[in-house]
C-alpha cells in the first residue's frame, strides 16, 4: 500500500493503519530499534510504542515520508527506553552501541538539555550533517541514525572496516568541534 | 545536555537526506532477515542444514583425523559445569547445537601455549584473558603480545567497537576421542571449506544466521567466521573466531605460534568428552 494511502487510514482512524504499517515498515523499525538498544525483547517494545505515537500523531500530522517519520519515532522511543533503563542503572554496561561511541563527542555526561536546548541541538545537528558530503553524510546517519554495524556501512561504501572507523572518528571529531562552535559544548 | 540528547537531536536531521541514507543502506531490506515468523526461519534453517550435510559429505575424505558435521535436529550433548559461583555439584543438562568437529586421535598429547604473529591493524592489545579459574590479567602491551597460557581464552577487540572482535581457544583431542566432539552453539554454519596446511588440518567455517533469534547480541545479524587448526600428531586443536573478516581469521591462523609445553593431556582428566564454542564475546 502507499504510504498516502495508510496516513489517510490513520486520518479515518481505521484500525487497518496499524496492520498496514506493521506490514510495511515493521521490520524497518524494529531493526532500527534493535541496533540501537542492542536486545530484541526491547525492540519489540519500541516498535509497539511506535504504533501507539503514530496513531496518537496522526491526525494533526501528515507525513511526506512516512518511513523517516516512523523511523524518527522508533528512534525516539528506543532512546527514551535507553535514558530510562540506564538512569535506573547508572553506571551499567555501556560501549557497545552506537549512543556510546556518539557519547564521545560531549566532554562530560550531564543532565538531559532543555527544550529550548534541545531544540538548539537539533538545528546545529541538521546544520553539521548538510555541511557534510554525500558519502559523509552516509556514514554518519548510517551509524548514528540508522544505528547500522561498522562492517555493513563498510561493505557498502567499499572500504575497509579500519577506513570506515577511522572516518567515523574524524566525523565525531568534526561534530564536536561545530557544537563547540556553536556554545552548545 | 547528555548522549540521548545528541542522538534524539539526529531526528531534526532532513528528512530528505534520512530517506536517501536510508535507501543507500538498503535498510528496510536488510532487516526482512531477522525478524520473519519462526515457522518460516526454521524452513530456512533445514533447507541451509540439508545444503551443508551435502557439502560436509563430499569434503569429509580430505582432511587428517578431523571430522565436520552439521548436528541432526533432535541430536543433544551432556552438559556439565559448575557456575561462577563454584557451586560443590556440577549443573548437568543437554544442550543442542549446531555443528560437530569430531577427532579421531591421539588420546594424549603435551599441553601448548600459544602466542598471535600477527593482528590486524589496530588489533593489537588484547584486553583479557580468562584462565580455568578466573581473569588472569588484563595485556596491556603493545604490538606481538606474549604466549596465551594453558587453558585461556583470548578475547581481541576494538576498544571502540564491541561488534568488532575475535576470540581464540585452544582445545585439544584427546578430550574428544572416543565419541566426543567440539560443538558449536547457536549460529548456523552456511558455508565449509577444508584444507591442509602442511600436516595441520584446517576447517574454515562462516555463519550469517543465528538459530536462536532471542539472542541478545548488539549485532547479531554480523557474518561470523571460524578458523580451526588441528594438529593430528601434536593433539591440539586452536578455534579462531568472530566478526573480522575470514581473510583476516586466516592470517591470524597462518601466522600462530605453538609451543609444547611440560606435561601430559589425558583423555580420562576431562569431566565431559563434549566441549562448545560459540560466535559470541566473553
Amino acid at each position: 500500500m502507499e504510504d498516502s494511502a495508510i496516513v489517510d487510514l490513520y486520518w479515518r482512524r481505521s484500525e487497518q493503519a496499524l496492520a498496514e504499517t506493521e506490514r510495511k515498515y515493521g521490520n524497518y523499525c524494529h531493526s532500527i530499534a534493535q541496533r540501537i538498544c542492542g536486545s530484541e525483547r526491547d525492540a519489540e517494545e519500541c516498535v509497539s510504542d511506535t504504533w501507539l505515537a503514530a496513531w496518537n500523531a496522526m491526525p494533526d500530522k501528515r507525513p511526506a515520508r512516512l518511513g523517516v517519520f516512523l523511523g524518527c519515532l522508533t528512534r525516539h522511543a528506543a532512546i527514551s527506553r535507553l535514558r530510562a533503563e540506564r538512569s535506573l542503572k547508572r553506571g551499567g554496561a555501556e560501549g557497545e552501541l552506537p549512543l556510546d561511541e556518539l557519547a564521545a563527542v560531549l566532554p562530560a555526561e550531564e543532565d538531559p538539555a532543555s527544550e529550548a536546548e534541545a531544540r538548539l541541538l537539533g538545528e546545529a545537528i541538521k546544520n553539521y550533517v548538510n555541511s557534510l558530503g554525500e558519502i559523509e553524510r552516509h556514514v554518519f546517519l548510517g551509524r548514528y541514525f540508522y544505528g547500522l554495524p561498522v562492517t555493513t556501512i563498510a561493505a557498502r561504501c567499499g572500504f575497509t572496516e579500519s577506513k570506515t572507523k577511522s572516518l567515523l572518528h574524524r566525523l565525531r571529531g568534526r561534530l564536536r568541534r561545530c557544537l563547540e562552535k556553536e556554545g552548545l559544548l | 545536555m547528555n548522549r540521548y540528547d545528541l542522538m534524539d537531536a539526529l531526528n531534526r536531521v532532513d528528512e530528505a537526506q534520512l530517506e536517501a541514507t536510508g535507501r543507500f543502506f538498503e535498510c528496510g531490506k536488510e532487516q526482512t532477515m531477522t525478524r520473519k515468523p519462526i515457522r518460516t526461519v526454521r524452513l530456512v534453517l533445514i533447507a541451509a542444514a540439508v545444503m551443508l550435510m551435502l557439502g560436509a559429505t563430499a569434503y569429509a575424505s580430505g582432511l587428517l583425523g578431523l571430522k565436520g558435521r552439521v548436528v541432526e535436529p533432535e541430536e543433544t550433548f551432556p552438559v556439565s559445569f559448575r557456575s561462577m559461583e563454584g557451586d560443590e555439584e556440577p549443573i548437568e543438562g543437554n544442550w543442542t547445537g549446531t555443528y560437530a568437529l569430531e577427532f579421531e586421535s591421539p588420546e594424549t598429547c603435551p599441553p601448548v601455549r600459544y602466542r598471535f604473529g600477527w593482528l590486524p591493524e589496530g588489533m593489537a592489545v588484547p584486553d583479557y584473558a580468562l584462565a580455568g579459574d578466573g581473569w588472569v590479567k588484563r595485556w596491556d602491551y603493545e604490538g606481538k603480545p606474549g604466549f596465551v597460557p594453558w587453558g585461556a581464552h583470548a578475547e581481541v577487540g576494538d576498544p571502540e567497537d564491541r561488534d568488532h572482535f575475535f576470540v581464540s581457544d585452544m582445545y585439544y583431542a584427546p578430550q574428544f576421542v572416543n565419541g566426543g566432539a567440539l560443538i558449536l552453539l547457536d549460529t548456523v554454519v552456511d558455508s565449509v571449506e577444508q584444507e591442509t596446511w602442511g600436516e595441520l588440518s584446517v576447517l574454515k567455517l562462516s555463519s550469517s544466521k543465528w538459530e536462536n533469534f532471542q539472542h541478545e547480541q548488539t549485532a547479531f545479524d554480523l557474518p561470523r567466521h571460524f578458523v580451526v587448526l588441528f594438529h593430528p600428531e601434536q593433539g591440539w586443536i586452536f578455534v579462531v573466531r568472530g566478526t573480522f573478516p575470514m581473510e583476516e581469521l586466516v592470517k591470524i591462523a597462518e601466522n600462530l605460534e605453538v609451543e609444547q609445553t611440560e606435561g601430559l593431556v589425558e583423555h580420562g582428566q576431562f569431566e565431559n568428552p563434549y566441549d562448545f564454542f560459540d560466535a559470541a564475546r566473553g
